[in-house]
């Protein structure tokens, strides 16, 4: 979701470009602000339109429930708290939404949710074809507009890359972005590989991570270069899971032109099988190479 | 240097009625890009390029040595190139954008550089699209254009009949641009035939250059100083691109306080041709090897939708991709090297479809050459 939505304010191919006609621009992600009540609110991501003047806070529930305790504190926010917590302008903030973003499936829950609060929060709600407004209203009636009956989205292609990993992404998906960051210590030369350099440099959005989201994406991380050490690329890399680091013990890059151009055909074989394994859930036990 | 080169391109005529070959009288000079920030010190820089080109050994490069040369930003390469000697000067006054002029033999002087590009993640050459190359008419007049289009790294795609294979061409003349727009008619082969090199009379000058798409500029005229004239106005309008690449469209958290946001945007390859089987595309898009040198295993998720996380060869850096038949969306990280975007352009013009536009959200063209 936050990626389709940082593609709508960008306008990415294959998407509409309404959002963007209407010039909205993304402003935060995973941002934390205290309302005028110190309560804090954590909107998953904001977007804001200076042309529109107005700016939206997204909430999404992958589940059925709304928190009331969340919500009231949605309530509190003013907008001299989005000016001088989120840097956004007044301008932008002359009006503005907090939007709960569902499931078609659990329509009646959140509605009840936000009813049950008399909140004037929007609710879009998300079908296999696009999203539509179920609740409320934004404040931007051309924003209304784009929502009612509904605004169309082929999510095969959303752009999926902004964020390429979170913190509850599976082992291969993380794997998979993993690899390519491995390569690039390879041919920095390093030989040694700390797993939370890669955890910083596959996660945009690390710095503003909580720390249990940063715990886990660092634990995917460990989980992915000790499944690669035991299995597929145990050849070239091991794991000290005391230290947390991989050491590089056969580098491509240091080998002439043509041996390096094979050693790479090897290493794309074998990471077409890794990715197989891990699909498929067979996980190998580590077993630590003894100085011999 | 330039005094020399100067001298030796004057007296080309006098040098080829004394039997040089003519290739030897042309001064060669190669636009190389190097991973060095452009605010490095040139002494650090020289340690760079002095540590840097001995690392690449083979059989066919004997007797190499670095000197330097007459100021602080150049350095003189000397070795013999399967027996040849080649004398090639290195000038990184810019650390990051080096030019490197030399009057050997073409052939060995393109192996040494190609290999030197090749091998060290650290090097590469300066890519110029087809449009690039179309726009050296402010120039002065085009005197010849050459053609070079293959696509035989998808050998297995028989699902098109319609489309060439491989293309090559060369045209000389005043009739050049005539005779190509022939060939982009729209009945004849507007997909296949992406600019490969254009030869341009210098307005005023005494210049006659030869620019080719890889980065390579070779001077036929009689002057040092307007061949290197034409060199750096393109070197500079082509860093101006890299750089609007990396400060406009490369992809990456900016932080403020607490506040965090995704600067930069996909940048889209949208195709005049869609992509008939996207198995053997990206399959062999993301095999490693040439002309794209992108290493990775595709991810499909759809029949018309794959994402791919790769790591490409050439610059040594992690490159995201997602695939769909009439585009392609390339994700450079921060930190990243436009050029990167610049040779994958370059390469999708010469290795699948010379009409293939690269935009921006809005839809407007990335580039302006």
């Amino acid at each position: 979701m936050l990626n389709l939505w940082i593609g709508l304010c960008k306008g990415a191919s294959g998407l509409p470009r309404s959002i963007r006609d209407l010039n909205y621009k993304e402003h935060l992600i995973e941002w934390r602000i205290i309302n005028s009540k110190n309560k804090e609110c954590k909107p998953e991501f904001t977007m804001c339109s200076e042309d529109m003047a107005h700016s939206v806070l997204f909430e999404w529930k992958s589940g059925p429930n709304t928190d009331a305790h969340q919500l009231e504190s949605y309530a509190g926010l003013k907008p001299e708290n989005l000016q001088q917590m989120g840097k956004m302008s007044v301008n932008a903030t002359k009006s503005f939404d907090v939007a709960v973003v569902g499931l078609a499936e659990h329509a009646e829950r959140l509605k009840i949710g936000i009813a049950k609060g008399k909140h004037p929060f929007p609710l879009l709600l998300v079908h296999d074809d696009g999203m539509s407004l179920a609740m409320n209203k934004f404040s931007c009636p051309a924003l209304n507009d784009l929502f009612v009956p509904s605004f169309s989205v082929e999510y095969k292609k959303a752009p999926s890359q902004f964020v390429p990993v979170d913190a509850d992404s599976l082992v291969w998906e993380v794997a998979d972005v993993v690899i390519p960051q491995i390569l690039k210590h390879m041919s920095l030369r390093d030989t040694l590989i700390d797993s939370s350099v890669i955890a910083q440099a596959i996660s945009p959005q690390w710095q503003i991570m909580h720390k249990e989201a940063r715990a886990q994406t660092k634990h995917r991380v460990e989980e992915a270069i000790e499944q690669a050490a035991a299995g597929e690329f145990s050849s070239y890399l091991t794991w000290d899971s005391r230290a947390s680091k991989a050491s590089i013990i056969d580098n491509p890059m240091e080998f002439g032109l043509d041996k390096r151009s094979n050693a790479f055909r090897k290493m794309l074989k074998l990471h077409a099988q890794f990715r197989d394994r891990l699909q498929s859930g067979r996980k190998y036990e580590y077993q630590m190479r003894l100085p011999l | 240097m330039s005094q020399m080169l100067d001298d030796l391109m004057s007296r080309s005529r006098a040098q080829v009625r004394a039997g040089a070959t003519k290739d030897k009288t042309h001064v060669k000079t190669y636009l190389v890009e190097a991973s060095l920030p452009e605010n490095t010190k040139p002494a650090q820089a020289h340690d760079f390029v002095e540590s840097l080109l001995p690392l690449v050994k083979a059989d066919q490069i004997s007797d190499l040595s670095l000197s330097p040369a007459t100021n602080d930003t150049l350095i003189s390469v000397q070795a013999k190139v399967s027996g040849e000697p080649i004398t090639a000067y290195v000038d990184f006054t810019n650390p990051r954008f080096w030019f490197v002029h030399s009057m050997g033999d073409s052939k060995k002087t393109d192996w040494l550089i190609a290999r030197w590009v090749g091998e060290l993640p650290e090097l590469d050459h300066a890519w110029f699209p087809t449009s690039f190359l179309e726009n050296c008419e402010q120039f002065g007049s085009i005197r010849g254009v050459g053609l070079d289009y293959n696509r035989t790294w998808l050998n297995k795609d028989d699902t098109d009949d319609t489309r060439v294979g491989a293309l090559t061409m060369q045209v000389r003349g005043q009739a050049s641009k005539r005779i190509l727009g022939v060939m982009r008619r729209q009945n004849a082969a507007p997909n296949e035939t992406p600019l490969a090199k254009v030869t341009v009379r210098l307005n005023g000058g005494r210049g006659l250059d030869d620019v080719r798409y890889d980065g390579k500029l070779v001077g036929r005229g009689k002057s040092f100083e307007d061949h290197l004239s034409l060199a750096s106005n393109l070197y500079g309008r082509y860093q101006s691109q890299v750089r609007l690449v990396e400060s406009d469209y490369a992809i990456g958290p900016e932080k403020s306080g607490r506040c965090l946001t995704i600067q930069g945007e996909p940048i889209t390859f949208t195709f005049d041709r869609p992509i008939q089987d996207m198995t053997l595309f990206s399959e062999g898009m993301f095999a490693g090897t040439e002309p794209f040198k992108l290493w990775g295993v595709p991810v499909r998720h759809a029949e018309d939708y794959y994402t791919v996380q790769a790591f490409d060869l050439h610059s040594a850096r992690p490159l995201a991709f997602e695939l769909s038949p009439k585009a392609i969306r390339l994700y450079l990280p921060k930190g990243s090297c436009g050029n990167s975007v610049l040779r994958f352009y370059a390469n999708l013009q010469h290795r699948y479809d010379a009409m293939v536009q690269a935009v921006n959200g809005s839809g407007d063209p990335v580039f302006a050459f």
